[in-house]
């Protein structure tokens, strides 16, 4: 493995500049799964589903993190809260009021304790919630563990969050299975707010929605980042929801983060040709506008044997056009292309011309 | 952007109509409540279970009281199961085996739950060597042939009360296990058990708390059905003559008493063959019934 230049990679990501104080840093977080065959299970092979990413969040800001179903998207935000356990080497760093405290050195007594600062909100607004408990147990029961709050105590603080969600208090007796998927949402939010967190990941939380309600959740989501100072990485995969409540954009791509930048510069101004394929699959609510798509070849490579070099290289149209070498036997590293903080893993970030979202439909506009 | 209008009016609205707050216990139950069979089988067992706790109170003879001047009566109005070969009323002896025969099947139903469920859940929350270790033990244990081991074991330890439940309960706990293991394997996947690691719950929190309530349904059905199924190795057992030792009665040994006599008395191996034959099928039907109604489909 090229660990020279992935700590590279980890220096350029963390070389930042001013703008706020910094909550959580990634750097080279890793994470393998085995792939085990036989009888003896012998491990044949390993799945990179997150392959050195590192990125940073300030304090109160947004973080979106896109891409593919299976990029790693998810593993990231796991291994972040250590739900999933990061492969040795990797580091997540959080500072807690200017103490750096490093979430991957912990042990369990004292990432317990960090519970209390990172919490997470689910997909899956079903799966989320133990059927067998009522809503003011589910809620109530963080407060129970870190031994908050108790008795009546805890009963009012239940009821506070769930006002804070938008649910009525008197739901707190109720089971999980009369609520509405949005509801349900709404209940997971207000579990992960018991404890008064800093920062929330939120995993796909709109993503089993319907539309109507997604705008709802987000909307709360932004209230409730206002009220209580929380700073949030938001994982999806809907690049509308992301542009809309992000103010930074990280684009994973086969475990590893391909571009990060400021929300609006990466969707005007990408360079990366994978951002801007993804980019010209957003749809535009206007008939009259045709874009043109980037239709990315084939399929998105296995992350057991993702391709040399560049992990894109295989699907980049500019690639298949021109024939670089270097994007087959070297793998790009993140490097801040602008200067302005837009991070981008393209050996031709700086000399391709690409296409933002409102470049794309002014050009097919132009062309008519 | 944010419409907070939509958000504070939608409790609100929805609150005016307040459904009675139902868990998920009470709709099973309901479900329950509308499964003919299984109703059927419950009031059976309940007045099989009465009978046999209001024993005492309510059989004409004495158990153990032989009268040999009655012996091989035929059912009659003073008799109304006839007697056995040492002239005992049969009526007042299956009363008093139904007691052995229920209790030894209630609780070696428990205990094999209680131990299948508590290696099962090891196995399936810990996973790799706990798991390795506990499963090998219980496959080793399924591939003894359960009569062999039934009857090695009751002779080694003896045919008390106790020793025969734990005998029992030895070679029953094993399917348990396995269906334990398996509930906990998926369910330890669910989102709200991350969450509940996410908030820093314990492993003993997440498996008592998160897992097990939802675990529940096959464990009741099988503790059910394992009733039935322990009661008729208890008869087994007696028929063999390593169980219940006379003059105790249980349904087994009435059987095993009777069967020299089946041309000449068929009464005395009619009534004890037929209360077991009706209890395991009342369990059976409850045992269904459970199945239905706790299905995981039906729940929403």
């Amino acid at each position: 493995m090229a660990t020279q230049t992935q700590l590279q990679q980890t220096d350029d990501v963390t070389a930042y500049r001013g703008g706020g104080e910094l909550l959580l840093e990634v750097k080279n977080l890793k994470k393998y799964f085995p792939v085990k065959r036989g009888i003896l299970r012998r491990t044949v092979g390993w799945v990179k589903a997150v392959d050195g990413v590192s990125f940073f969040i300030r304090r109160g800001e947004t973080l979106g993190l896109v891409g593919e179903s299976g990029c790693g998207k998810t593993t990231t935000g796991r291994a972040i809260l250590r739900l999933i356990e990061p492969d040795p080497g990797s580091q997540v760093v959080f500072y807690d009021n200017g103490r750096a405290v490093h979430i991957t050195r912990l042990r369990s007594r004292e990432l317990k304790a960090m519970r209390r600062k990172m919490q997470i909100i689910f997909q899956d607004p079903y799966s989320s919630l133990n059927p067998r408990m009522t809503i003011g147990d589910i809620i109530g029961e963080p407060l129970i563990i870190h031994g908050v709050a108790r008795g009546k105590e805890r009963e009012a603080r239940v009821r506070e969050l769930l006002e804070a969600v938008g649910l009525n208090p008197a739901y707190m007796k109720r089971y999980p299975h009369e609520f509405s998927g949005g509801q349900r949402q709404r209940i997971g939010i207000a579990r992960a707010l018991a404890l008064d967190p800093q920062l929330i990941v939120c995993d796909e939380p709109v993503s089993a929605l319907d539309v109507s309600i997604q705008a709802q959740v987000i909307n709360l989501l932004e209230d409730l980042q206002k009220e209580f100072e929380l700073t949030y990485l938001f994982i999806a995969h809907d690049l509308s929801v992301v542009r809309h409540i992000s103010d930074r954009v990280a684009v994973m791509y086969l475990g590893k983060i391909v571009e990060m930048a400021e929300t609006e510069e990466l969707f005007q101004n990408p360079k990366h040709p994978y951002t801007e394929a993804l980019l010209s699959a957003v749809p535009v609510p206007d008939p009259d506008v045709k874009k043109e798509r980037i239709i990315l070849e084939g399929d998105v490579p296995s992350p057991v044997n993702p391709p040399s070099g560049c992990v894109f290289h295989p699907r980049c149209p500019y690639y298949n056009k021109n024939g670089w070498e270097v994007c087959r036997t070297e793998v790009p590293q993140l490097e801040d292309i602008t200067g302005n903080e837009h991070f981008a893993a393209c050996h031709f970030a700086r000399e391709l011309k690409l296409q933002g979202v409102t470049a794309m439909i002014e050009r097919r506009e132009a062309s008519k | 952007m944010a419409e907070p209008s939509v958000i504070e009016t939608l409790p609100a609205r929805m609150h005016r109509e307040e459904p009675p707050v139902e868990s998920l216990w009470r709709l099973t139950w309901r479900r329950f409540l509308r499964h003919r069979v299984a109703l059927v089988g419950l009031a059976v067992l309940l007045v099989l279970l009465v009978g046999s706790l209001l024993a005492p109170w309510i059989v004409p003879y004495d158990p153990n009281a032989i009268d040999l001047r009655a012996r091989y009566q035929p059912p009659s109005w003073s008799h109304p199961m006839g007697t056995d070969d040492l002239g005992r009323d049969m009526l007042s002896r299956v009363l008093y085996g139904g007691r052995i025969s229920l209790s030894i099947g209630v609780l070696s139903a428990l205990v094999s739950v209680l131990v299948g469920t508590l290696l099962g859940a090891l196995a399936g929350f810990f996973g790799r060597v706990v798991d390795g270790v506990i499963m090998r033990f219980t496959d080793l244990m399924l591939t003894f042939p359960p009569l062999l081991l039934l009857i090695l074991l009751a002779s080694l330890f003896g045919t008390s009360f106790l020793t025969i439940v734990l005998v029992i309960s030895a070679v029953s706990w094993m399917n348990v296990a396995r269906l334990v293991r398996a509930s906990f394997l998926s369910l330890k996947e669910q989102d709200f058990v991350e969450a509940a690691r996410a908030l820093g719950a314990g492993p003993l929190r997440v498996m008592v708390r998160h897992i097990l309530p939802n675990a529940l349904s096959p464990i009741i059905v099988a503790a059910t059905l394992g009733a039935a199924a322990a009661i008729l190795t208890e008869s087994t057992l007696s028929y063999l003559g390593l169980g219940i030792q006379p003059p105790t009665s249980s349904w087994g040994t009435m059987l095993q008493t009777a069967q020299s006599q089946i041309s000449t008395a068929p009464w005395m191996s009619l009534f004890p063959g037929l209360m077991i034959f009706i209890t395991v099928l009342s369990i059976n039907f409850v045992g269904d019934g459970l199945r239905d109604a706790l299905d995981p489909r039906k729940i929403v």
